[in-house]
């Protein structure tokens, strides 16, 4: 049973950060294409059917501004962390490193068979 | 269909299912990242961008529905938490209608029921809709208040006491009643009793309506309710569910024809009505959680320090 479950779990754990994740590399001006590469190569590959329509709902929830830039070839939306953007960057940050910081020592000292 | 064809007819399918003022911007945007998108996983594989490719990733990148979704903020009409209770309302409805259909006068056709069932489901739906969107609104402006499950607003029993006894006197003698309210007029003949069910089977309806009197006026007397108070009352229900398809299945109810005709659907409504009340009392009491000194006795252990 959990055997099966595990895709799932660690679907649901990746997207906890996906939000979080995506506002790292959105404080320069970015678009959809550029940050998933961004986002790759760091470590973090995101389905693109999920990243774009993600970006828009952000920016519906004005924690990103975007704006249409056509100067090189092809038009682009180019998306970056509003002021509010920017404050709900910092508190996630802050959330992530006690998350982490907490989870480590969940994971070292939890159990018997902790590793 | 070649690789652009392709790229706008997905667009276009995603595009259609977003809301108007966002469908041409969305679009233009995401029929360009799907072009970087489909050409990037043509050069990963050393292959020059194709059809082939391109459907694979168009279908790799999601159903339009799925896709067009992930741009909304997710709003359901039932919401996740009430999902149980409209199917145990829909399923409980239905089987009430199927099993009374018989009992119609005149019996309906199968089509009929397909309606009534449809009817019912359509005012779940409207019902449990409704509901959600005031949950929405409150989980904004209140917090959260605890009730007592079992304690009950005395002024409720004493409501319902009240209808009972204005219903005896009105079922009763509605003869008496109307010319109270209206200062000597008669009631029209057409509405009298059919003699036999007057002498014999109206009282029944009485006396269990008498028995619920008894059992709300102990509940405002107490102000709570307890086990043996719940089953008495769903003794009882069941009982005037019993009576009224008795009612029903006996035999003349009023003197008149007409009347005899309609009262059986209108009874048959009450029934549902009041079926729907009793299965919702049992599932409640099904679903009761143990209380803590409830499971304490279950288990046979006491927390430490008591």
């Amino acid at each position: 049973m959990a055997e099966n479950d595990t895709p799932t779990l660690a679907l649901e754990l990746r997207r906890g950060v996906i939000v979080l994740a995506t506002l790292s590399q959105l404080r320069t001006p970015r678009y959809g294409y550029e940050l998933r590469q961004a986002l790759a190569e760091g470590g973090m590959p995101i389905e693109e059917g999920t990243l774009y329509p993600l970006l828009r709902r952000l920016e519906t929830q004005e924690v990103l501004t975007s704006e249409w830039r056509t100067n090189e070839g092809a038009p682009r939306r180019y998306y970056v962390l509003s002021t509010e953007g920017r404050r709900l960057f910092k508190r996630l940050t802050e959330t992530w490193y006690g998350l982490n910081e907490a989870m480590d020592r969940l994971l070292t000292n939890g159990g018997s068979d902790g590793r | 269909m070649d690789v652009d064809t392709l790229i706008d007819a997905y667009v276009q399918d995603v595009a259609q299912l977003l809301p108007r003022k966002q469908r041409n911007d969305v679009a233009l945007e995401l029929r360009e990242l799907l072009r970087e998108d489909l050409q990037s996983r043509a050069e990963a594989q050393g292959r020059a961008l194709d059809a082939d490719i391109a459907l694979e990733g168009l279908r790799a990148f999601g159903a339009p529905k799925e896709v067009a979704a992930r741009y909304f903020e997710p709003r359901t009409i039932i919401p996740p938490t009430e999902t149980r209770r409209f199917l145990f309302a829909a399923i409980i409805g239905i089987a009430v209608l199927i099993a009374l259909s018989p009992l119609g006068n005149p019996p309906p056709q199968s089509g009929d029921l397909g309606e009534a069932i449809f009817i019912w489901l359509g005012v779940l739906v409207t019902y449990f809709g409704l509901q959600g969107i005031v949950q929405r609104r409150k989980r904004v402006s209140q917090s959260w208040v605890p009730r007592g499950r079992d304690n009950v607003n005395r002024l409720v029993p004493i409501s319902f006491i009240v209808l009972i006894f204005v219903g005896i006197v009105a079922y009763g003698a509605p003869g008496w009643l109307f010319s109270q309210i209206t200062r000597g007029g008669t009631l029209s003949a057409t509405l009298d009793y059919d003699p036999a069910f007057y002498s014999s089977r109206l009282p029944v309806l009485f006396a269990l309506w008498l028995c619920q009197a008894v059992l709300l006026a102990v509940l405002a007397v107490r102000g709570r309710w307890n086990p043996w108070l719940r089953r008495v009352d769903v003794g009882l229900g069941v009982a005037v569910i019993a009576v009224l398809i008795w009612f029903v299945a006996a035999g003349d109810i009023f003197k008149s024809p007409a009347l005899n005709k309609a009262a059986p659907n209108l009874i048959s409504a009450i029934v549902l009505f009041l079926l729907i009340d009793l299965g919702v009392k049992l599932y409640r009491g099904l679903g009761n959680l143990p209380s803590g000194g409830e499971r304490h006795s279950l288990s046979g252990k006491r927390p430490v320090g008591q």
